[in-house]
């Protein structure tokens, strides 16, 4: 029978257990940007992570020490009842920590969310598809164009606004097909880009001998995909392409909390999707035609060495790192802005 | 037995004469602060590392190091069947500071717990693991300090504590398919 001496001692290192696991939990989330884990966003603020995670293991000790130094130097529980304690107070800090970072989140997210793409004038390509076309406001000639296939279950249409955006300033055209579930059904996803560059091609506004592809995420393994086969697109560039199996332990809550990760790794649409397309194969195809593969440095959603060892054999491949950007935020991370209009200014 | 009375005399007389020296030792040799401190390094522990194959390193040596916790315990406990020796304050006078413990001083339980912590992680982490020898010898130390243990006590401890950790993470390489297997599962979980 467990026998715990003092009921207020029991409950008090209960607590002190609670809270030194819960500030010990902030200081792994800080160190290791682990989004899932983190009760607020340290990215930016890593003394504040350090000092939060600090604070809850200090100032809950002194308050245990404090609040029961005369039951403390008396026989109080068993080792067996305090490691009994301990394991409830630490499991109990976990499962805290991992809903309250997904409410707070999913809190500051709202915040961005309300900011939702909606420039661009609706068209629609093909008979299922939809999409946004961004066009420079007097182009006078026709001008270059990108295509701009998003990723699956990102929720990215805000960042893909942006990057349409910023892709008009350049004096481009830009046409984002719409972030839809049924966008990846295989093999009608196929057709997705070839009818994007050809309702492109139709337009007045648009030089067709001047037509680029990008994807993300998903929609890159797409891109490269049909990229291979499409002639007449000029040039390409793959935003964080799954390629190979995506890792799915811990890593991934560096990237989102815990239970849109859970789902993340449990979703078999996204292995079924780069099994079928198989982009990697395909990739090669894309020469001689320049090639632009972007990852974020900190890319937890992706297996990057063989990626790595795939570019080494290919020069029309250019491959680059964006510092401090994740899988999540690569797409609006201002140098992937910057590389890619850049990239498809000059080249187009 | 005369050198281990001698040290222990050298370690009790620092007690009792600054009061902040003993409230400080009173806090390091409860059984609360640094039990805690080294199983809350073991939390921390579990999610060290910048990838999964480092993470899986430290993760077994979190599961070893509560195994050989275990087994140590259970040496000291089944030593103390056979072997009984009285605390330093039974027939001496001492200054002790801490309440009258009624179980046999040799081995320290106490050190047995901090080393075999320590050990476990040190084979898998020496860095990580010479932070928390230091923790343990600590721990070790204030005991006697404060008057329930003698230095050999500690000795003794930290003896079995260690040859615990190293049986379970040398020995016993049946174990690490289990770690292995239960690692396997939790990671599905994307705990680990």
């Amino acid at each position: 029978m467990l026998y715990f001496v003092y009921q207020e001692l029991a409950l008090g290192y209960l607590l002190f257990s609670f809270l030194s696991a819960l500030g010990v939990l902030q200081w792994v989330a800080t160190r290791y940007s682990l989004v899932g884990l983190a009760l607020w966003d340290y990215r930016d603020r890593r003394g504040w992570g350090y000092a939060i995670g600090a604070l809850l293991v200090l100032g809950s000790a002194a308050w245990f020490f404090a609040s029961q130094w005369a039951r403390i130097l008396t026989p109080g529980p068993a080792g067996s009842e305090l490691s009994l304690l301990f394991a409830v107070g630490a499991v109990g800090a976990l499962i805290f920590t991992l809903a309250a970072a997904t409410l707070l989140h999913n809190v500051r997210r709202r915040a961005t969310l309300w900011e939702k793409g909606d420039g661009g004038s609706v068209v629609a390509i093909g008979s299922a598809t939809t999409g946004r076309l961004y066009l420079p406001s007097s182009p006078g000639e026709p001008v270059p164009a990108v295509c701009i296939v998003p990723g699956l279950g990102t929720g990215e249409r805000r960042a893909l606004d942006t990057l349409a955006r910023h892709l008009v300033q350049q004096g481009l055209a830009a046409l984002v097909i719409e972030p839809d579930d049924d966008l990846y059904t295989y093999p009608e996803t196929l057709a997705t880009v070839p009818a994007a560059t050809s309702f492109l091609s139709k337009r007045p506004e648009v030089d067709p001998q001047r037509l680029g592809v990008l994807g993300y995420d998903l929609g890159a393994d797409l891109v490269m995909r049909a990229a291979s086969a499409d002639k007449q697109v000029k040039t390409a560039a793959a935003l964080a392409p799954i390629l190979v199996s995506p890792p799915a332990d811990l890593d991934v809550m560096a990237e989102m909390p815990y239970p849109q990760a859970f789902r993340w790794t449990r979703d078999r649409r996204r292995e079924m999707l780069r099994t079928q397309l198989d982009a990697l194969a395909f990739g090669g195809r894309i020469d001689p035609r320049p090639f632009l593969l972007l990852y974020g440095a900190e890319d937890k959603l992706v297996s990057r060495a063989p990626v790595e060892e795939w570019v080494r054999t290919r020069a029309s491949v250019t491959h680059q790192i964006v510092q401090g950007a994740r899988h999540l935020d690569l797409l609006d991370h201002p140098t992937t802005l910057h590389t890619v209009a850049r990239w498809f200014k000059e080249r187009l | 037995m005369a050198i281990d009375w001698t040290v222990f005399q050298w370690f009790n007389g620092l007690a009792g004469r600054w009061p902040a020296l003993d409230t400080a030792v009173r806090l390091v040799m409860n059984d609360y602060a640094l039990p805690t401190a080294l199983v809350l390094s073991l939390l921390a522990v579990w999610f060290a590392g910048g990838s999964p194959a480092v993470r899986e390193q430290h993760q077994r040596a979190v599961f070893s190091a509560i195994s050989s916790m275990v087994l140590g315990n259970f040496l000291v406990k089944a030593m103390n069947l056979v072997l009984y020796r009285p605390r330093p304050f039974a027939f001496r006078t001492v200054t002790l500071l801490f309440y009258r413990p009624s179980d046999s001083s040799f081995p320290s339980n106490a050190a047995s717990v901090g080393f075999s912590i320590a050990t476990a992680v040190w084979l898998f982490n020496h860095r990580i693991g010479l932070l928390l020898y230091a923790l343990a010898t600590l721990f070790g130390l204030s005991r006697v300090v404060g008057g329930v243990h003698y230095p050999s006590d500690i000795l003794g401890g930290a003896l079995i504590g260690s040859m615990a950790s190293y049986l379970i993470v040398r020995k016993f390489r049946l174990l690490d398919r289990l770690w292995t297997a239960i690692i396997m599962q939790v990671r599905r979980f994307l705990l680990a």
